[in-house]
């Protein structure tokens, strides 16, 4: 099943670097949509069939976690698989975004790291 | 894990450069698909080219340290980092910029925890190209640095990291 994925990230590098990793990843894709901050996120979010959304923390306008929080207070999106991408390491902070019911992709990543976490995500066996 | 590895280090001053350009290598190895010269090959890069510091990537932290991370390249170098991370031939100028701003943060983003104690939270900021006129030897006079040259097969970067020291007592 070609899955469709959102990528909210406010580098234009990071974003490029994640679609060209999930390209290289064998996940079978359907459509990569881009978003730079959590309001244009929303937007496309709300315009087009996503199967999973790529979730950068740290941008301007609106942040990942407030992002996230509107996502999960929204019926129709509150099920959405969500990783977020960050180097992130504090024990307190992961536990945050677990508690969001989102996975967690920690910079640097292969290909390989990005399938597998893709896969758990998404409630696939391995 | 590298973080662990920090943790375990922490308080030696030659352990933070070790651990420094453990975590570049292991970023630019994931990212870049570039690898460390090997110890045979190191004698062969003394005649390797210099970073010149004309294009240099700074990433700023605060919150339980503060400081800043800079990385500089040869030409040569950028233009790879760009073109392998992102898949493309001709990278433009801003594309190499991000590319590296990239680079710094997450090199940034996996030292500085590390320099903090008892998990305390760092604000990492986004990466910004350094301006010509910065120098970051004068703006962090008081803060602690270390220096790390990484030999790449595809060239050479030159990371300075400064933090506040009693951060890491």
């Amino acid at each position: 099943m070609a899955i469709n994925i959102l990528i909210v990230d406010d580098s234009a590098v990071m974003r490029s670097m994640i679609r060209k990793t999930i390209e290289r990843s064998d996940v079978e894709i359907g459509e990569i949509y881009e978003a730079e901050n959590g309001i244009d996120g929303l937007d496309k979010l709300h315009k087009n069939w996503l199967d999973l959304l790529f979730l950068d923390v740290n941008m301007p306008i609106m942040n990942g976690m407030e992002m996230l929080n509107i996502i999960r207070n929204t019926p129709e999106t509150s099920d959405l698989p969500v990783l977020i991408v960050s180097t992130e390491s504090n024990a307190q902070r992961i536990e945050m975004i677990n508690k969001h019911n989102a996975g967690f992709v920690h910079k640097p990543f292969t290909p390989e790291m990005l399938r597998e976490k893709i896969m758990s995500v998404l409630g696939v066996p391995q | 894990m590298v973080m662990n590895k920090l943790e375990q280090k922490k308080g030696t001053k030659a352990s933070y450069a070790d651990l420094v350009k453990e975590i570049a290598f292991k970023t630019f190895e994931t990212t870049c698909y570039m690898f460390p010269l090997g110890e045979w090959e190191l004698d062969d890069s003394e005649d390797m080219e210099k970073p010149d510091g004309s294009i240099r990537a700074i990433v700023e932290f605060d919150g339980a340290t503060d400081g800043g991370l800079v990385i500089s390249t040869t030409p040569h170098l950028l233009e790879s980092i760009a073109a392998n991370m992102l898949g493309i031939e001709a990278p433009s100028r801003e594309v190499k910029e991000g590319a590296l701003g990239e680079i710094a943060n997450i090199i940034c983003g996996n030292t500085v925890p590390g320099f903090a104690h008892n998990n305390e939270i760092c604000y990492i900021r986004p990466p910004r190209i350094a301006r010509e006129s910065e120098n970051f030897d004068e703006i962090y006079i008081d803060k602690a640095s270390e220096h790390v040259e990484v030999i790449l097969d595809e060239g050479i970067a030159h990371i300075t990291i400064y933090y506040k020291a009693e951060a890491t007592r």
